[in-house]
């Protein structure tokens, strides 16, 4: 049933993207208002279907919190991006950031509903993934990609807008916002992660190809933390190291699981 | 000594310099993508190299995070924090109690009032301190007043800096601990560590693995490790524990670990000789001589269950002719009961192919071994220290905003002058609407 509420998801998602890219090619505010209505309605589908999910667990005398397998993590990746857009794009960044945040949401539980090759079935936990952790670590990592992802879109948006440093000055600052967010919750996730690594396999850091990469990812955010100060605002160099940044979030996502390592979804 | 002070200055101005941050941060971002990218080796034994092929290693880029190319820039990274912290203080000097008012970026209200302006500034006072922290002093004559939020950010950057500073120590002193593993079979004690870099360390207590279980889901999955542990010192037990995955046990400063398990199945094997009958424990790997014609019989596999015909050993016995392989089931008179002729089409199965034995398998049982992982770690009380300031430290920065209104009045052939200025994180802003409004009808507003 969850898996059933959590694919409709995927067209809801990607009907806002279309209404989105209407509000951006006839600049009529109406579409972009329908757009917003549609994602909240995706969002509380999302939701909904997550907590379906985890109702289902503990009928299924499992009973854990639907962060433990790729396809939950990828269902909970697209939810943190839509609760994002829904923070931080509500207001100012009229459709522009739904272009490019709402596919992403949308390809993202595609790939989770769709894809022949992950398993959305409710498993029981391993060992390994057996502490209270788990929600705390997976929920603020996800959280810190998502923010992050908001950050490169709103960097791509900066990007392409023309003219004076004023005319970016909303989206500099949600950037700046996005920016911030993400590197306080990526920074805890993987304190979070340390943590439980100490526990669960005796050493907080073992340089696993997931660690490393989130350390890289946590590079690349806090050098463009140090370009920002540097420069005095949001400049083009920042809005291009989240836009950098953004690869390296994806790598530490999806990459890693082709390196062998600790962390790769089986 | 004035050069001698420039040159310092110097030194840490270059030091602390965002431009030397930014370039280690990407630095170190090249260094990680290449340990995850060249197969990084095991870290090696240092205790018996010579000095040059220590060097050698040191910038070898098949283990970065311990080569000098990965070493000194983080240390570099601290001391450019290290800097930061000290150059620091003259960036409070700014956030001092009592500053004058900025020249530029105020609003002037001229005000048609027959107050003085301790009396404006007073009234100014009550109304920030609703919502600022107060405080009121003179500059160059004239009263201020001062409301001001948000203070502990003026010290997040220190607080942040310590953090990163304390990380990289307690990773520094990291290198002084060991990490390993030690493997101990059911019933048997062992101090035994093989540490990462392969070579042997003794703890110096004893610990007895007194039992070690798996439990399983109902799909079959592993839900649980367990091993229950003794350590034993001087001959006395000191402690009982059971260590589980995500439940470590601590004893002596030393971490341990559920790492892993090795599962042995051991074979009863019965031969009978001329002689008598002789009874074996056998693991895979063990060589038994046999007695009378002192041939070496190899065991080369035990297992539970092969293809459905219940416990098997295979043997590999070294006859003068050539070596014979026999495979030997615990049901072989169901098996060539129920296959007539099997003896004859496969000799290998044939318990008594090699004169004068006789083989046979009483039953196959498994025996564990727990493997805990053992980590002593000397600068993990840093890295968590650490650690929560560089989070308290960059919520505050991001988070919380440093606000200081200051305000002045004084008296012009105009009529009272006030001056309002505001700053957000020591940048000049607009006041809020509630403190302009304040006399609104009285007040002519000029930015």
């Amino acid at each position: 049933m969850n898996t059933t509420v959590l694919a409709s998801v995927t067209f809801i998602y990607l009907a806002s993207f279309l209404v989105f890219l209407m509000a951006e090619v006839s600049g009529k505010g109406t579409w972009a208002r329908s757009g917003r209505m549609i994602v909240i309605t995706g969002f509380i589908f999302q939701t909904a279907g997550i907590a379906l999910r985890w109702f289902e667990s503990h009928q299924a005398g499992i009973g854990h919190a639907p962060l433990s397998n790729f396809f939950e993590s990828l269902v909970f990746f697209s939810w943190a991006v839509a609760l994002l857009y829904l923070l931080y794009a509500w207001k100012d960044a009229k459709g522009l950031i739904g272009v490019f945040a709402m596919p992403v949401a949308s390809l993202l539980m595609a790939y989770a509903s769709f894809s022949p090759t992950i398993d959305t079935r409710i498993q029981p936990l391993i060992p390994a993934l057996k502490s209270n952790w788990l929600i705390i670590h997976v929920v603020t990592c996800f959280l810190g990609y998502a923010a992050f992802f908001m950050a490169s879109s709103f960097g791509i948006v900066f990007l392409m807008v023309k003219g004076s440093q004023e005319n970016r000055g909303s989206i500099g600052d949600m950037l700046e916002k996005s920016l911030k967010t993400g590197f306080i919750l990526f920074t805890f996730g993987i304190v979070t992660g340390s943590v439980w690594a100490h526990y669960a396999w005796g050493r907080y850091w073992g340089w696993d190809p997931k660690e490393t990469w989130a350390l890289i990812t946590w590079l690349i955010y806090a050098a463009a933390i140090h370009v920002r100060i540097r420069d005095g605002s949001v400049s083009r160099r920042v809005a291009f190291m989240t836009v950098f940044g953004l690869a390296s979030v994806l790598f530490t996502y999806f990459g890693v699981n082709y390196l062998p390592g600790l962390h790769s979804y089986q | 000594m004035g050069t001698r002070l420039l040159w310092h200055m110097r030194l840490l101005k270059g030091l602390s310099s965002l431009r030397l941050t930014i370039g280690l941060l990407l630095w170190l971002v090249f260094m990680c993508i290449l340990g995850t990218v060249i197969p990084q080796l095991p870290v090696q034994a240092t205790a018996d190299v010579s000095m040059a092929t220590h060097v050698a290693g040191l910038l070898s880029l098949k283990d970065v995070f311990h080569s000098l190319w990965f070493l000194v820039p983080t240390i570099i990274l601290g001391l450019n924090a290290a800097a930061c912290m000290y150059l620091w203080r003259r960036t409070l000097e700014r956030y001092r109690a009592e500053p004058p008012l900025p020249r530029a970026g105020l609003h002037e209200i001229t005000m048609r009032t027959a107050d003085i302006p301790e009396k404006v500034c007073s009234d100014f006072k009550v109304i920030l301190a609703g919502t600022h922290k107060t405080v009121q002093y003179e500059d160059g004559g004239d009263p201020v007043i001062m409301g001001e939020n948000g203070r502990v950010r003026v010290y997040a950057p220190f607080i942040v800096h310590a953090g990163i500073i304390l990380i990289l120590l307690g990773a520094g002193l990291g290198f002084l601990g060991y990490k390993g593993t030690i493997e101990i079979p059911v019933g048997q004690e062992s101090n035994t560590v093989t540490l990462a870099n392969g070579s042997i360390m003794h703890l110096p207590f004893r610990i007895k693995c007194e039992d070690f279980k798996i439990d399983y889901y109902e799909n079959g999955m592993p839900s649980e490790y367990r091993s229950e542990l003794t350590f034993v010192q001087d001959n006395d037990l000191s402690m009982h524990t059971s260590v589980l995955v995500n439940h470590p046990a601590s004893h002596g400063g030393i971490l341990f670990s559920q790492s892993g398990f090795n599962q042995n199945p051991v074979a009863a094997l019965k031969v009978g000789t001329p002689s008598g009958t002789s009874r074996f424990r056998a693991a895979e790997g063990l060589i038994i001589r046999l007695k009378d014609t002192g041939y070496n019989v190899r065991v080369d596999k035990v297992a539970e269950d092969l293809m459905r015909m219940g416990p098997c050993v295979h043997l590999v016995i070294e006859t003068p002719d050539a070596p014979k392989e026999l495979w030997i089931f615990k049901e072989f008179n169901s098996i060539a009961a129920a296959h007539p002729g099997l003896v004859e089409k496969m000799p290998q199965l044939n318990p008594s192919l090699v004169t004068p034995y006789t083989f046979s398998l009483e039953g196959v049982t498994n025996s564990y071994a727990t493997v805990l992982g053992i980590n002593r770690d000397p600068g993990i009380v840093f890295v968590g220290l650490g650690s929560m300031l560089f989070l308290i430290g960059i919520i505050i920065s991001f988070m919380v905003v440093h606000e200081r209104v200051l305000i002045t009045a004084t008296e012009a052939p105009s009529g009272l002058v006030v001056k309002i200025a505001r700053m957000k994180n020591g940048k000049p802003a607009a006041p809020e609407k509630y403190i302009l409004e304040q006399e609104d009808s009285s007040l002519e507003v000029r930015s």
